[in-house]
């Protein structure tokens, strides 16, 4: 069978009708996938184009923010870009603008390739995408106009997270539609792992909007309601849509099966029960009772189980085929993110021990253990995902090889620099801290050489989004020759509604 | 697993455990205090803010104080806090409960601003220091706060509030440096801020180490 | 503030129907035959059309990859 597809001959442009499969029970099989992407079409390339926008704004607040740390008097004389509102801003645009959104753009088109059936009530994407980017918008809009909550990761005022928030849900609720009218078999592992996310996310967000901001409680119940909030956020998430699209792109680029599908249901299950009690850890010598730290530093330690399954089935699944990483984009960007996120995982466990914790907490270390997870981990494998998918919903192949190694190297490489340098500047910050014959002023100053390089490697990874952002708009554009062979090899060629 | 009912009972479960643990079980014990009010003097412990500071509380959160200062001191077993005099004892829940939003901040690029008001009581100090931190803090990084001023032609004779400056900080002949109500407030609510100046039966004073 | 008794029933309490619920949900998915033939699964997403052994992805201008599998 396989040697069949092999041997078929290349599909080109003009071989469209003729083609035209219907009697062959694999071209069908082939029709449908490709039917399934196009359903999915308008909605994925308006989230992740949208998801782009974000990321390069994002990338330019975190420029500004970050020069402010060696140049305190660059532009200090509005109070629109002060420090105080340019790094909110820099979060929430990469995290609720970019990332988030990205995240939802794979996974809805993950959702509908794994359901096995056409995308229905497209529509409803077009307005849950609508309403969330408005969301986002006025919720960066106030955070610089001066409406900020300064509740970490939940800086956005009430008016804007409402939106968000019915934005989101709307996303959530096409979803569920899409897994009640899958087509019957097995539901594969990436689709538990979104379907979690879509029922943890909406569910985090409004607990911890209500309870901080709508009916307010006592202050101190906002520290742990916060940080359950924050690092959930990132857990419940980014997480299960990163991991999830890791299950489903590297068995897929590769051809080859997940190389234990036993560990990938323990890691699933343990991730669901050690996760959600994580947070606490960022206020460890807080103000709280001391069972509400511990608990989350039990739970961050425990998280070793799941992260080592997951680590060690992507590693057994891609043995034997490291060498695919030289032709596959998707795959490099993935494994580069399958890597990052054994390596921050095991640091976050890391740093909730109290005595390593001691050192690392109020510094740049975890700056570089945010950047680490967020970009290296997840913002990685979505890369790696969008590479795969907008071909396939286009119909076009990405117009330049180059452009994209440019983004890998400049990303890549930005993001291990970022994370080497504000790891170091974090210790050495963190051990003065904690010495008192050390001055305070000492304690800022050590770390501001390495500010500087920090601004360089963000430079880098600018300098990377904007070539990915370059090559989404050449694809859109449908720009340079139609490739002979594509990388979706030819299963876009079909005519997604034949006459 | 095929089954969406277990599925979901699965991801509901697990996850309703955490927010009973973290969300709820927080609002039990630590979310209900009220205040100790002193039978003779009248006095709350701990001290409720005044109108003024609780606009400043507003403009400190507009303006992302917390994402350079945080508002906690930790035990002495936990960091060098207490050796820096940053309080005299650890801050515990009780200590936030007037707080509309507690700022207990995740990095130290400043220093902590749990006790600013009992280490700095000088509204003047505060003012020269939101207007450029240099002036009262040679070789800090925290940018200046100008837009929390106005720069105004001297009428007839300079205004009593006027932030005191030299040069080259100061403005031109003619000219004098007046804060907005917003860095008044602000100010109030810097001074205000002493959490852990006293002790409390949960907390009592702490000695830092030699 | 210390906790009182209610809270110490509240928490026993649910714990209880945790695990009852995550029991519960265990002897439902052995009954189902949720619990045998894992491995299957995971290859729910391979195809005739994109079978085990077959690439999907490249850099463009790349073809020769796919055949040399």
């Amino acid at each position: 069978m396989s040697s069949a597809v092999a041997e078929a001959p290349l599909p080109k442009p003009s071989l469209i009708q003729s083609l035209s499969v219907a009697r062959s029970e694999s071209v069908d099989e082939r029709a449908e996938r490709a039917q399934i992407d196009h359903s999915m079409r308008g909605p994925v390339l308006l989230f992740i184009g949208a998801a782009i926008a974000w990321l390069l704004i994002g990338s330019l607040l975190a420029l500004v923010a970050a020069l402010k740390f060696n140049l305190p008097n660059f532009l200090s004389d509005g109070a629109w870009l002060t420090f105080g509102r340019v790094r909110p801003a820099h979060l929430n645009a990469v995290a609720y603008g970019w990332a988030a959104q990205v995240g939802a753009a794979v996974a809805l088109w993950m959702m509908a390739r794994l359901s096995r059936v056409a995308a229905r009530h497209g529509g409803l994407l077009y307005v849950a995408c609508g309403v969330y980017n408005f969301g986002v918008l006025i919720g960066i809009a106030g955070i610089l106009s001066g409406h900020s909550t300064s509740v970490e990761w939940l800086e956005f005022p009430r008016y804007a997270s409402i939106v968000l928030f019915a934005g989101f849900s709307l996303i959530g609720i096409w979803s569920v539609i899409m897994f009640r009218f899958r087509r019957t078999g097995h539901v594969y592992v990436s689709m538990w792992y979104i379907l979690a996310a879509f029922v943890w996310f909406p569910w985090l967000y409004a607990s911890a909007n209500l309870i901080i901001f709508y009916l307010p409680v006592q202050a101190a119940v906002q520290g742990p309601v916060n940080w359950w909030y924050g690092h959930s956020f990132l857990g419940l998430y980014f997480t299960p849509i990163g991991l999830g699209a890791a299950y489903y792109f590297i068995p897929k680029v590769i051809g080859r099966p997940v190389h234990s599908y036993y560990l990938s249901i323990l890691g699933f299950w343990s991730l669901a029960l050690f996760y959600p009690w994580i947070g606490m850890q960022h206020l460890i010598g807080g103000p709280f009772p001391a069972w509400m730290i511990s608990v989350s530093i039990v739970a961050s330690f425990m998280m070793v189980v799941p992260v080592i399954t997951t680590s060690i089935n992507h590693h057994f699944t891609m043995k034997g085929y490291f060498d695919a990483l030289r032709w596959s984009p998707t795959l490099r960007f993935v494994v580069f993110g399958a890597l990052a996120y054994t390596l921050a995982s095991v640091q976050g466990s890391l740093m909730a021990v109290r005595s390593i914790n001691e050192i690392t907490h109020f510094t740049h270390y975890t700056v570089g253990h945010a950047h680490l997870g967020l970009y290296g981990f997840f913002s990685m494998t979505m890369f790696g995902a969008v590479y795969y998918i907008v071909p396939r919903l286009v119909d076009w192949e990405w117009p330049s090889s180059t452009l994209i190694r440019w983004h890998f190297w400049l990303s890549g490489i930005g993001v291990i620099g970022m994370f080497s340098v504000l790891t170091f500047a974090g210790i050495v910050q963190g051990l003065a801290l904690n010495d008192a014959k050390i001055s305070f002023l000492a304690s800022t100053n050590f770390t501001l050489p390495f500010l500087w390089l920090r601004s360089l490697s963000g430079l880098a990874m600018t300098a990377g989004h904007v070539a990915f952002a370059a090559s989404f708009v050449l694809v859109l554009l449908r720009s340079g020759a139609r490739q002979a062979q594509p990388t979706l090899l030819g299963s876009a060629e079909i005519d997604p509604t034949p006459a | 697993m095929n089954r969406m009912p277990l599925l979901l009972v699965g991801i509901f479960l697990t996850f309703l455990f955490s927010w009973i643990g973290l969300v709820a079980m927080p609002y039990f014990q630590i979310g209900r205090y009220v205040p100790e009010i002193d039978d003779i003097t009248k006095d709350q412990t701990p001290p409720a803010f005044t109108g003024l500071a609780n606009q400043g509380a507003a403009i400190y959160a507009a303006n992302g104080c917390i994402y350079c200062h945080s508002q906690q001191v930790r035990p002495l077993e936990a960091g060098a806090d207490l050796e820096r005099g940053w309080g005299a004892r650890r801050t515990v829940a009780r200590d936030y409960m007037h707080d509309r939003i507690a700022f207990f901040g995740t990095m130290r690029t400043g220093p902590d601003l749990s006790n600013i008001g009992a280490r700095q009581p000088s509204v003047e100090w505060h003012l020269q220091h939101l207007y450029q931190p240099q002036v009262v803090a040679p070789g800090s990084i925290m940018p200046p706060f100008r837009f929390l001023f106005e720069k105004r032609k001297i009428a007839d004779q300079p205004s009593a509030d006027a932030v005191k400056l030299l040069p080259p900080d100061a403005p031109e002949a003619g000219y004098e440096i007046i804060p907005t109500k917003d860095a008044k407030v602000l100010v109030q609510y810097l001074i205000s801020l002493k959490r852990s100046t006293y002790p409390l039966p949960e907390a009592p004073e702490e000695t830092p180490r030699p | 503030m210390p906790m009182d008794i209610t809270t110490y029933l509240f928490i026993a309490s649910a714990i209880v129907a945790a695990l009852g619920l995550a029991l519960g949900a265990l002897f439902y998915a052995a009954r189902t035959a949720n619990l045998s033939n894992f491995e299957a699964g995971s290859a729910v997403i391979f195809d005739e059309r994109e079978p085990i052994g077959q690439p999907t992805d490249a850099f463009p201008g790349t073809p020769g990859v796919f055949r040399s599998r």
